[in-house]
């Protein structure tokens, strides 16, 4: 026993709250949950706010008491003090009829104890157990396994987490990491397959998790407490746009000890349908958006049979397409009809075609010209495996393509149930910046917005990250059923969202140590203190000391290097060679086929996809037949 | 239980009797602790005129240092005929301090219904919560002059449970111990070389003539000459007045203690030493007890324990 439960007319003890003191020197803090015995009633609770006071009536008689001088008094008794804990009521059992808390003794909650005042019990037992453990609950000496429902997390009763934390404490990042370790060795094989996506959004932060970490005993200890192997993740698949040059990747994992990235390329076809994402909004009004529409649904992708011009189109680049444009304007002005091209007017063909042609070049190294298209896995996604889209590189025009591409395409897969997995963790991360409270209306945040609204239904799941939640647009928050809170700063707790918080809980949050984190979830009625170990992979900062990226190469040593990483019996010197002379596009066409087609023989695929040099010849003038009779006279 | 709960207790019990007559108020004329005041000249020990002398700076004691007091409260519950009926719950405890620490370590409570010895038996106490206590008296006199028996009856009743836990304190412990109040009373440590009594009452004062002055107008943080007072029960006693507290400006009496020790050779050789250590016992405060200026904090520790149960 380590208290017991106080109570005055001042301040009673209610259904939701209690007093109990303590020794002076006790086990008992912020976070740590008790257990109160009263006469045919047991009360779980989690302390709050702590508090102490002595008999001293007034500060003024201490001043009295020694002088003046507080170094100059000894005291020989020390004053009769209270450790007094303010307490939030978890589960009164039985739960009816709901009645104040009784004058009881007062203990630290044992496992068990902590699994009922928690009320794991209802989802860590029985046939088809859903908890998922996500660190240890520690007091006092005493330390318990704390789990969290599956269907609460990951749908479809409430769903989505989302992590807040200042910078630089990698609580966000590893607190990701481990919770995807957890829900991997533990989401039940009876809700069905995962996977999960995760944007890597600077730096290396998520390039490195088929890397094992570097763990201590204690975090060991830890992963073996909660019934969690320690290792890496063993499928992650990692995807990257090119660099502008179409060879280099844009991305900080390219060491070639490492399992290769895959680069993300993009074409016509797969960007036309978010148009809405890169074109400025004044640029899309209705008239824009039905030509747009008649491009996807009338030309792109199929043959089209022009019948005013009686001209046939393939459009499948964004070369062909320019084709198709000064196709229609070599007829208008050649027949000089008029301004209007089957109902649409010239001047916003003019303007679809300018924005649609700078798209390639905006984005370039994410969306080719060529048509040449290395896309995620769709409809072959594994269970239990990662994939990680690297965009930190990208500008925000393309990041913002490459969230609303992916998350639409996961959406309808799952919609359709064809994607491989049932259920799909979207990690992203710097919420602030893609869901912002205040700002105009993105694209981006609509769908974050949509994701976290209606994606549970569909096994769509969001993970996501801020360093300000009072910044982040609510309903994208709100709709968090997990919440994770790690060190705040102090401006971010004085917001009203922190309202609710006592301010012992909020002083514990403002210096909350490295690995350990608050946790808001929907079984729990108060929010609780975890630990939980480092993640079982490299962070991105020891990652890229392990395996520098590398180094940036002419354009004839990238192109070989990457068909080196296909097959290592590729030459170097005769990729250089066939490479020599031929222009970028033809070679960067080439490399992309190859890498997509994965052949047996690399040289030979590149070379016929490379196709024969035509060289350049110089040819003379032709001399063209004398007059017979030169004349001034253009009748004679 | 509550002390308010128990009395009413008692009370419906004795109204099903039928001869008490139930009650519930104390007469104000017989509030507060009767105390008879005089004037009872001393026997100098220490020179041959009543000396003032500083002890110099506060001392702690470098040992553990034990504290004793006891309470007791109590009211009216009835009248038998015209005789008051008293009932009192009187408790007494031993706290022992180590490195500032409190523990209590002997405690003892006695629950008593107080009137004359004759009333007592013709009474009937429901239960066994109470015990009788009676006093004796032969005639009948003033109901309130009763009560100032009955209250005197509860005095020695605490007293007698001091004694008993003193006596159990020293049975098992070899420590300083502070009585609240004179030790000559009590024969258990009228002799104990190693127990202090200090006495905030006085009503009764050792001298008379000049230096009842020199001993009322005593300066801060100096002590009399050490005494023998006139007036003992089991023992003769060494004492000497000390003043915790500068006077000026408050009351003669503020912050005036009066020292008993047992009669030896320490009881000279040692007053200065044992004085600063009760200067030293002057603070943490006691306040907001009134007689804060003489009440030690670990005597007040010592009530406040027993109160709070």
């Amino acid at each position: 026993m380590i208290g017991r439960v106080v109570a005055t007319e001042m301040k009673p003890s209610t259904p939701h709250q209690f007093l109990f003191w303590t020794a002076r020197e006790s086990a008992v803090g912020i976070g740590s949950i008790v257990r109160v015995a009263g006469p045919g009633r047991t009360v779980y609770g989690v302390v709050t706010d702590a508090f102490a006071y002595s008999d001293l009536a007034t500060p003024m008689d201490a001043v009295y008491a020694a002088d003046g001088d507080p170094a100059g008094t000894i005291e020989p008794s020390h004053r009769s003090e209270i450790r007094l804990y303010q307490t939030a009521v978890l589960r009164h059992v039985p739960e009816e009829p709901l009645q104040s808390v009784p004058l009881g003794e007062v203990y630290l909650a044992t496992d068990a104890d902590v699994g009922v005042a928690l009320r794991m019990d209802a989802y860590t037992t029985g046939d088809k157990p859903t908890g998922v453990p996500v660190g240890l609950y520690a007091a006092g000496g005493l330390e318990a396994p704390i789990e969290i429902d599956a269907d609460f997390l990951l749908g479809p009763e409430a769903a989505h987490l989302n992590i807040t934390g200042v910078s630089g404490l990698a609580t966000k990042t590893s607190a990701v990491e481990f919770f995807l370790t957890s829900i991997f060795q533990r989401f039940p094989a009876h809700k069905g397959r995962i996977a999960a996506l995760c944007f890597n959004v600077k730096g290396p932060d998520l390039l490195f998790l088929d890397q094992p970490g570097a763990l201590t005993d204690e975090d060991r200890r830890i992963y073996e407490r909660l019934g969690l192997d320690s290792g890496p993740f063993q499928k992650v698949r990692y995807f990257a746009p090119f660099k502008n040059d179409g060879v280099n990747l844009n991305t900080l994992r390219t060491n070639p000890e490492l399992k290769p990235t895959e680069p993300l390329v993009w074409g016509l076809r797969e960007v036309l349908d978010y148009t809405e994402v890169l074109l400025n909004r004044d640029d899309i009004d209705a008239k824009a958006d039905g030509f747009i529409d008649f491009l996807a649904e009338r030309v792109v992708g199929k043959e089209f049979r022009d019948e005013v011009s009686g001209q046939t189109f393939m459009v499948r680049t964004f070369a062909e397409l320019e084709g198709f444009f000064k196709s229609i304007f070599e007829f208008l002005e050649t027949t000089g009809r008029s301004e209007i091209w089957r109902t649409h007017h010239v001047a916003t063909i003019r303007k679809i075609r300018n924005r649609l042609g700078n798209i390639s070049t905006r984005s370039k190294g994410l969306v080719t010209d060529d048509g040449e298209v290395n896309d995620l896995p769709w409809g072959t996604f594994e269970d239990r495996s990662i994939y990680v889209v690297d965009v930190a590189g990208l500008d925000p025009l393309a990041q913002d393509l490459v969230f609303a591409r992916i998350v639409s395409k996961l959406r309808e897969h799952l919609e359709r149930r064809d994607l491989g997995v049932e259920h799909v963790v979207v990690f992203v991360d710097e919420l602030n910046k893609y869901a912002p409270q205040e700002g105009h209306d993105t694209y981006v945040r609509k769908m974050l917005l949509d994701l976290s609204e209606r994606g549970r239904y569909l096994g769509l799941v969001l993970f996501s990250a801020q360093q300000f939640r009072s910044q982040v647009h609510k309903r994208v928050v709100g709709n968090a059923g997990t919440s994770v809170f790690g060190r705040l700063d102090a401006d971010e707790l004085s917001t009203p969202g922190y309202g609710i918080l006592s301010p012992a809980i909020k002083a514990k949050l403002a210096s909350l140590p490295k690995g350990e984190l608050m946790l808001r979830h929907p079984h729990f009625t108060q929010p609780i203190f975890v630990k939980f170990p480092r993640p079982s992979v490299l962070s991105g900062r020891e990652g890229v000391e392990r395996f520098p990226p590398e180094v940036e190469v002419p354009f004839e040593d990238a192109v070989a290097r990457r068909l080196r990483a296909l097959s290592s019996s590729v030459s170097v010197t005769r990729i250089k060679d066939l490479v020599f002379g031929r222009t970028t596009d033809d070679v960067v066409r080439a490399l992309h086929a190859t890498i997509r087609n994965r052949p047996d023989d690399v040289t030979a695929f590149f070379t016929k996809c490379l196709g024969r040099e035509v060289k350049v010849r110089s040819v003379a003038p032709r001399v063209g037949v004398a007059s017979l009779k030169p004349t001034d006279d253009p009748y004679a | 239980m509550s002390s308010a709960l128990l009395f009413e207790r008692l009370r419906r019990g004795f109204g099903r009797g039928g001869r008490v007559t139930v009650a519930s108020t104390m007469p104000p004329a017989v509030e507060g602790r009767p105390d008879d005041y005089r004037l009872a000249p001393s026997r100098l020990i220490e020179g041959t005129v009543l000396a003032t002398k500083g002890v110099g700076a506060p001392t702690p004691c470098p040992e553990p240092m034990a504290f004793l007091d006891g309470t007791q409260r109590y009211e009216v519950v009835g009248y038998f005929d015209t005789v008051p009926i008293v009932a009192a719950l009187i408790a007494a405890a031993v706290r022992l301090r180590v490195n500032g620490r409190f523990t209590t370590v002997e405690r003892a409570e006695r629950r008593i219904v107080v009137t004359r010895q004759d009333v007592l038996a013709e009474l009937t106490i429901e239960g066994d919560e109470f015990e009788p206590y009676g006093f004796e008296a032969t005639e009948q006199v003033h109901p309130l002059k009763e009560l100032e028996n009955a209250h005197r009856a509860i005095d020695r009743a605490r007293a007698g449970l001091e004694r008993t836990v003193g006596a159990r304190f020293r049975a098992t412990h070899d420590d300083w111990l502070i009585v609240d109040g004179v030790i000559s009373d009590a024969e258990t440590w009228a002799r104990d070389p190693k127990t202090i009594g200090i006495s905030k009452s006085h009503a009764t004062l050792p001298f008379d003539g000049p230096d009842l002055k020199r001993y009322l107008t005593l300066p801060a943080h100096h002590r009399t000459s050490v005494f023998e007072p006139a007036m003992w029960r089991f023992a003769k006693v060494h004492s000497w007045a000390l003043r915790l507290w500068p006077y000026e400006g408050q009351d003669l009496l503020h912050g005036l203690v009066r020292v008993e020790v047992a009669e030896s050779a320490q009881g000279v050789e040692r007053a200065d030493e044992l004085s600063r250590w009760i200067l030293a016992e002057r603070v943490p405060l006691s306040r907001p007890d009134p007689r804060w200026d003489r009440l030690l904090y670990g005597v007040a520790t010592v009530e406040r324990h027993l109160r709070a149960r």
